[in-house]
């Protein structure tokens, strides 16, 4: 049951990764390295394994939601940094409208089911 | 494009092999793609083995955070979903048995159809084609082929007029018929295995697909 649960957590955190990415990216450009240590940072990380943001992010900029520059780095080789396009900002707003409604609908349902806990 | 050397010097030997099992197994993903996500995971460790003092006690770490190759190929080909059982058994029929019924051209449809669907990996695809290549042709070319059958006529010109007598004719090396039964049924039994093991391999990568899909 606890592996079950595990493994749903984590097709759920996949799936909102996505968003995550591009909302990152909409408040500042940032580099590869950057966002996937953002999205383990937090308390509760978004990501357990790093490594998994990076096809992510390729296939987003294949899809013209993100545009990659490589740019000079202070210290170090050049980075690549990613930034939101105009295509990127669009999926963006509706994405987190969808994702306002779906985590309402959710809370709304294991709300009473939380007292029982 | 081979990865730039690491600014603070060489990467562990742990690191390299790390990058050189995600090359290989990112194989299947396009090449832009995958060409980016090594890009990125090297400048992840570089960047990761940078900010520490001791690289080769740290590699186990920044490895680790990471996640395991599998785990980035599995996003890297996430939810794709597998061809329609309809498609897939179609291409394998054809696959076995368009060679006899239209040599050559059929079996190559066949495996035009095989590389075309969406369950199957590059390597798997590349075994259906290479065991055996032809199909179920290449157990009939074999029979048919391997020296030695007999040559008889019915002798319509027999020296002595005698009617209907039979010449039969042995040139060079005579395959024993029990070779022959042996090949030609080898040969469709492990060109036969091994679509049946392509069958399985894809419902259960359907199911697998099913049970994990959230849409």
């Amino acid at each position: 049951m606890v592996a079950s649960v595990t493994r749903e957590c984590s097709q759920l955190k996949r799936g909102v990764l996505e968003l995550c990415i591009l909302g990152l990216l909409r408040r500042t450009e940032s580099y590869a390295f950057d966002i996937a240590r953002q999205l383990t940072a937090s308390y509760e990380p978004i990501v357990v394994s790093q490594g998994t943001v990076y096809p992510l992010l390729a296939r987003l900029r294949r899809a013209g939601l993100v545009s990659a520059t490589l740019r000079e780095s202070p210290s170090g080789p050049a980075r690549k940094y990613y930034r939101l396009t105009r295509k990127g900002n669009v999926v963006l707003d509706e994405l987190i409208l969808q994702w306002a409604s779906f985590s309402r609908a959710v809370d709304s349902i294991i709300e009473d089911a939380g007292g029982d806990a | 494009m081979p990865a730039a050397m690491r600014s603070g010097g060489q990467r562990p030997p742990e690191a390299e092999s790390y990058l050189r099992r995600l090359r290989r197994a990112l194989r299947s993903a396009p090449a832009s793609e995958r060409q980016e996500i090594v890009d990125n995971v090297t400048a992840h460790i570089d960047a990761a083995l940078d900010s520490t003092t001791c690289p080769e006690a740290d590699i186990g770490r920044v490895l680790e955070e990471l996640g395991t190759v599998d785990d980035i190929v599995a996003a890297a080909t996430p939810n794709k979903k597998p061809s329609s059982a309809e498609r897939d058994v179609l291409a394998l029929v054809i696959l076995e048995l368009g060679g006899v019924v239209v040599p050559f051209v059929g079996w190559v449809i066949g495996v035009v159809l095989v590389w075309s669907s969406r369950t199957w990996s590059s390597a798997e695809k590349w075994v259906a084609t290479l065991i055996v290549p032809g199909g179920c042709l290449a157990s009939v070319v074999a029979w048919m082929f391997l020296p030695g059958s007999e040559a008889c006529m019915i002798g319509a010109h027999a020296p002595n007029g005698s009617p209907l007598q039979e010449v039969c004719v042995k040139h060079g090396f005579v395959t024993p018929m029990w070779v022959r039964i042996l090949v030609a049924v080898t040969l469709a039994a492990v060109s036969l295995a091994t679509a049946c093991a392509l069958l399985r391999i894809g419902s259960r990568r359907r199911s697998h697909h099913d049970l994990h899909t959230i849409s």
